[in-house]
């Protein structure tokens, strides 16, 4: 069993000090950082303080000296995001800081994915995601994004107050075929009916498969629009991404 | 530049397996859904684009959304976690640049407006009250572009404070309703706000006589160069000349002199603007303690403005200013030479100055330093010299006063009464002089009553009672707006030569709770004004009824009585004589001099030979501290009623005085409310809060209560004290972040001995104006069942018995808990076994296992009003708490499952046990589990040395009072919790 002194790097041992108090995750993730090596406990250090740059910058560097992506991974990675959920749960950091740390994640992740290809690894799938247009309510659309790349999509974001041609123009340029629209509010939820209509209307409604969320989404409100389907919350949205992606390619082989 | 990329060709591009890559995608989303799990939890309470510094990260705007901490920051969260944060979400985009004026400001048709009391503007988000006032063109200084730094734009926020955001962080030492102006911004434009700036300038400019002195000034010119005290200090650029200041407590009056030909230029005149701390020396006082060098700032700022504003105007030159005179009182002159006040706040208030003088570290009590050390705008090498004060609280002013109006010299008795926020009171004659200093408080300059106001342009100045009505005269002949001191004391009067208020103070009409004065502009008198009037003309009549007696003359034998102040010269006086303001003294030998103050200050500018002696007259001048005469009481008494000083001054008091204890006179000589400190209060609060409560608490607790505020807990704390200082009431209100919205829990007491004159009912009315402001709707409070007196006090208020709960205690020497072996045995074989947490492990996975039962349970207990706490909370209230033991968190399990808890907290040093709560989950209910938890307790307890313990009741919790009783639990002396629903 290793000790808090293992870990050579300052900051992560000053945060599992202050944060991690419960005996059992406290020695796994002291037990995972004594592992690391500096180089990875820099890594997660950036990820938990949600600096994506330094996050990008080291995870570059690491590869490019030859280090395992796995070993970036498991060491840098994801060490330090199982950091941050025990942070999240004990509520010493809210959603805004998470996503902060998902941003920082997701920089790492992107210099992973082209060794993936490289390896023959395709990505689950590609999703364009936006809030629709006169909607500035993102949150439950970034969290889904973050559940989205964590289970290997790769995830186009259009951000807020997205407009019809701005959808259509994404998926035609990434070939996505799945497409995720947020509205929170019931007055902007119609824009992501128009927004349907407008993929039907240039011809483009076949190619993708149309995801649609937010508080006051309802199952039949997507069936009335048209879409392909709804979730409750960001975990759903992966499990309907991934059946949407079985039903486009079982149709498209029929 | 190669090698930068992992896509370029050089680097090593190691493959991966897929299924390991799998196994990472699969923890990573383990991981995740925890969090999503959580997130969603807490969306139900927290908004989600709030971080961890409670500041918003939304795009879009919100209600909750308050001006960031700093500039170019993230605004703050005002939301305070309750389940409608999104009913507060605007669909338009965020105002990033909400703290800036150029933001969009366009009026809302349907809000309210903004206003200085002339004129008024539609309110706007966003905009300063300092835009308004260029707007309204009202003067608001500042020397630092509106940025926060300098405190000279300091406003009072008359009405609408609501309407504002919260202060800022360059506002923190600002409290009540004072605002900076450049920083107070409307966030809710439905509201009407009214502001004043604080350095209002009366318009009646204290002009005074103007005596021949013979011309000796410290400052001299010889050719082209400029002496001060023999030494050269300049070239000559024109002009010699010399500032007297008059430093009131409520009015500054400056006069520009001409060193060279003795003649004043210039007079101005001005509110003090340290109003903010408060509108008497006591609470300055207590104010500078808390915020050093603010109160300071202020002042010097004014002066310096009007300097710079006087020199701009006639083309002069700040350096041609060599000698600046201060005459103020002790506190005032003190706190503008940046000396510690503390000293004069106590007993026996005595100024720093003083207790160096009376060492004989120092030969006067004046002061001189150089202006440069003060940050003056003067000659760089000027001075300012603060005329000696005489004794604690009489200070530089009224030495002042004796240089005007050489009391020393006068045939006979002579006698001076210098009204004002602190009157001072002088007797002289055959060589002796006694003096005595009277808090009367700002009543008769307009503080306090509801139509009162300083001597302005529109301040009604004298009244009169013609044809049933008043016939009136204003300031400037304008349209009424106010009555100013002299009309006060001319309308008292009249009420009571016309038979239509008694000498207390009570309206012919009993019922009546005003009289009408001006009809067309609404201005009235109200039973509060008057008693407020009272107190503060009970000040000048005690002051100068025991300095008469002490000194040993009537008023008859009074030869000359000199009549100085701000209003004096407007004051009528036989009105004066009848309401018993100023001492019967034949009308004929009183000689109105008005602002004495600033005239004496002019002549010790200008006469080295007067400051001399002025210096030397005061060493021997007799001091009395009123509140330490015997009889100071029943003279207070007597002279609160409206009616004339007798003619003789007998010691002791006429009975008939006796009968008007009514408990609203007596406050301001005899108490004062301000904030409760650490480390001074702690002492007096415990033991006002004990003289109440069953258990008592420690000094220890009080500290606790005074440093450490929970998060997000919403508090007042403020104490009476009598003169002494000393802690006489307590009063608190509390909202924690768990309490439902508006719900406040509110305590006042009072110490025994101090009951019944009207303390409790001021700590209550002051305590409302923060229930007020904070929006309190539903007030809880709680008496003791067995205190009449304290119901009666909360019942008069409104107050309605909620529900009562008591303790009870249980004998533990003689207890005998064999009768229950069989409910234990029942329980064992239900398979319920009962063990404490010490027992289970004492593990972090424990502990909250431990908070979910309570949690549970908590709900079940009637009159809960949730949401109760967080497991955070619990953890800092419960476990690591002093008290908490393993031990004595004793439970109830079903295998695995927690079904009911019972914890107790010992008293070790008391040989007490307390039995803090009990609960058992619904589905476990009527299987004797909470009376064998019970009797676990009572167990522990007795193992740990208890001999009694004791529990909470709670009128409404019938089956747990039914166990108590079955145990042979015994009542005690309980409260009533209490309840007030609306305003």
């Amino acid at each position: 069993m290793a000790a808090l002194n293992d870990i050579a790097n300052e900051f992560l041992k000053e945060e599992i000090e202050e944060f991690i108090e419960r005996p059992n995750e406290r020695t796994r993730i002291i037990d995972a950082f004594a592992r690391a090596t500096p180089a990875m406990q820099e890594i997660s250090a950036a990820l938990i303080d949600g600096d994506n740059g330094t996050v990008d910058t080291l995870t570059r560097k690491a590869l490019d000296e030859g280090i395992e992506a796995l070993e970036v991974l498991d060491d840098g990675l994801i060490a330090g995001m199982s950091v941050v959920g025990i942070k999240f749960r004990e509520n010493f950091i809210f959603v805004p800081e998470v996503l902060a740390c998902a941003r920082a994640m997701k920089a790492g992740m992107a210099h992973i994915e082209p060794i993936l290809s490289a390896s023959g690894i395709e990505p689950v799938g590609t999703v364009i995601m936006g809030t629709v247009k006169g909607d500035l309510h993102d949150i439950g659309k970034n969290l889904c994004i973050m559940m989205l790349r964590g289970a290997g999509f790769v995830v186009h974001d259009l951000g807020v107050d997205t407009s019809e041609d701005e959808f259509m123009d994404a998926v035609e340029e990434h070939e996505a075929p799945l497409l995720g629209m947020s509205a929170l509010l019931t007055t902007t939820m119609p824009n992501m009916g128009k927004t349907i209509d407008a993929f039907i209307d240039n011809d483009m409604r076949e190619d993708v498969k149309i995801m649609v969320g937010g508080a006051s989404v309802t199952q039949e409100f997507a069936d009335d629009m048209g879409a392909d389907g709804t979730a409750e919350d960001a975990v759903g949205c992966v499990e309907l991404a991934q059946r949407l992606l079985v039903e486009l390619k079982q149709e498209q082989e029929a | 530049m190669s090698g930068r990329s992992a896509t370029s060709p050089e680097s090593p591009m190691k493959k991966i397996d897929k299924a390991a890559y799998q196994e990472r995608l699969d923890r990573i989303t383990a991981i995740f859904k925890d969090m999503m799990a959580h997130a969603t939890e807490q969306a139900t309470y927290r908004c989600p684009y709030k971080n961890r510094f409670d500041e918003c990260t939304a795009r879009f705007g919100c209600r909750n959304q308050r001006k960031p901490r700093e500039a170019g920051g993230l605004l703050v969260c005002g939301g305070d976690d309750k389940l409608d944060y999104r009913s507060a979400w605007e669909t338009e985009e965020a105002p990033r640049e909400r703290p800036d004026a150029t933001m969009d400001t366009s009026p809302d048709p349907a809000g309210g407006s903004v206003t200085d009391g002339t004129t008024t503007q539609p309110s706007v988000i966003g905009k300063s009250i300092f835009d308004y006032a260029d707007d309204l063109a009202v003067q608001v200084p500042t020397s630092c572009f509106r940025n926060g730094i300098c405190h000279e734009c300091i406003v009072e926020i008359q009405q609408g404070m609501e309407g504002l955001a919260p202060r800022t962080k360059p506002e923190s030492f600002l409290r009540e309703n004072y605002r900076l102006a450049c920083q107070a911004r409307v966030i809710d434009p439905n509201v009407d706000v009214a502001f004043a700036p604080l350095r209002r300038t009366p318009k009646i400019l204290t002009v005074t006589e103007e005596k021949d002195t013979p011309l000796d000034p410290m400052v001299t010119r010889r050719g082209d160069d400029v002496f001060y005290d023999g030494e050269q200090v300049d070239q000559y650029r024109g002009h010699v000349y010399g500032l007297a200041i008059d430093l009131g407590t409520t009015t500054v009056v400056m006069d520009f002199v001409d060193l060279e030909t003795g003649r004043s230029i210039h007079v101005c005149s001005f509110e003090n603007p340290q109003r903010f701390g408060g509108s008497d020396v006591m609470h300055r006082i207590s104010y500078d303690s808390a915020y050093e060098d603010e109160l300071w700032n202020a002042i010097i700022n004014a002066v310096n403005h009007e300097i710079m504003d006087w020199c701009e105007r006639t083309g002069t030159a700040r350096q041609e200013i060599y000698e600046i005179v201060v005459a103020g009182n002790s506190t005032m002159r003190d706190l503008f030479f940046r000396l510690d006040v503390q000293s004069i706040g106590q007993k026996p208030y005595k100024s720093m100055i003083e207790n160096e003088y009376h060492a004989g570290e120092r030969e006067t009590t004046a002061l001189t330093i150089g202006t440069r050390r003060l940050g003056l705008r003067a000659n760089p090498k000027a001075r300012v010299y603060g005329l000696p004060l005489i004794a604690s609280h009489v200070g530089g002013d009224v030495t002042a006063d004796l240089a005007t109006v050489e009391l020393a010299a006068q045939p006979g008795v002579s006698m001076l009464v210098d009204v004002g926020t602190n009157t001072e009171v002088v007797v002289a004659g055959n060589g002796r002089m006694v003096t005595a200093s009277c808090p009367a408080g700002p009543a008769f300059e307009g503080g306090g009553i509801q139509y009162g106001m300083p001597g302005y342009e529109g301040a009604i100045e004298t009244l009169k009672w013609e044809d049933g009505r008043f016939g009136w005269s204003t300031i400037g002949d304008t349209a009424p707006q106010g009555i100013c001191g002299s009309g006060l004391i001319d309308l008292l009067a009249e009420l009571r030569r016309h038979g239509m208020m008694s000498p207390k103070g009570v309206f012919s009409d009993r019922k009546q709770f005003e009289v009408a004065v001006e009809p067309d502009s609404g201005i009235t008198l109200s039973r509060q004004d008057a008693s407020n009037l009272a107190q503060a003309k009970a000040a000048n009549y005690c002051g100068q009824y025991i300095v008469l007696r002490t000194f040993g003359v009537a008023p008859g034998d009074v030869d000359r009585l000199f009549l100085a102040g701000g209003f004096a010269n407007y004051v009528d006086v036989r009105n004066a004589i009848d309401i018993g303001f100023l001492a019967p003294v034949p009308e004929d030998r009183i000689v109105k001099v008005g602002n004495a103050a600033v005239q004496g200050a002019r002549e010790v500018l200008l006469s080295r030979t007067r400051r001399q002696e002025m210096e030397a007259l005061v060493k021997d001048i007799e001091h009395i501290e009123l509140e330490t005469t015997p009889d100071f009481f029943e003279v207070f008494v007597e002279a609160c009623q409206f009616k004339p000083m007798p003619g003789v001054l007998v010691s002791g008091v006429p009975q008939e005085a006796f009968g008007i204890r009514s408990p609203t006179h007596f406050s301001n000589l005899m108490f004062r409310l301000r904030p409760a400190f650490p480390n001074t209060d702690e002492s007096g609060i415990a033991s006002v809060v004990n003289a109440f409560e069953q258990n008592p608490v420690s000094i220890e607790t009080v500290r606790e209560w005074l440093t450490h505020d929970a998060p997000g807990r919403i508090s007042y704390r403020r104490v009476a004290v009598n003169r002494e200082d000393a802690v006489v009431g307590y009063a608190v209100s509390v909202h924690e972040t768990w309490d439902p919205e508006g719900l406040f829990y509110a305590w006042a007491g009072v110490a025994p001995a101090w009951r019944g004159r009207g303390i409790g009912a001021a700590l209550y009315s002051d305590m409302r104006e923060f229930l007020k402001h904070h929006d309190a709707g539903t007030v809880t409070s709680e008496v003791r069942d067995d205190c009449a007196v304290s119901q009666a006090f909360a019942s008069r208020r409104g107050f309605e018995h909620d529900r009562h709960l008591f303790q009870s205690s249980l004998d533990l020497e003689h207890f005998d808990d064999s009768p229950y072996a069989q409910t234990i045995e029942d329980n064992a074989a239900s398979g319920i076994r009962i063990h404490s947490l010490a027992d289970f492990g004492d593990t972090p996975e424990a502990r909250r296992k431990l908070y979910e039962v309570n949690a549970i349970t908590d709900r079940d207990v009637p009159g809960w009003t949730g949401p109760g706490l967080s497991f955070e909370e619990f953890n800092e209230w419960v476990y690591e708490s002093g008290w908490y033991r393993p031990d004595g968190q004793l439970l109830a399990a079903d295998g695995d499952r927690w079904v009911g808890i019972c914890a107790v907290r010992l008293y070790p040093e008391a040989r007490q046990a307390f039995n803090v709560h009990t609960g058992v989950i619904r589905s476990y209910r009527r299987r004797r589990i909470a009376l064998a938890l019970k009797l676990a307790a009572i167990r522990y307890a007795r193992s740990q040395g208890a001999r009694s313990i004791s529990t909470h009741n709670d009128s409404m919790n019938g089956p747990m009072l039914a166990i108590n009783r079955k145990l042979g639990y015994v009542p005690e002396p309980g409260r009533y919790t209490l309840r007030k629903t609306g305003k």
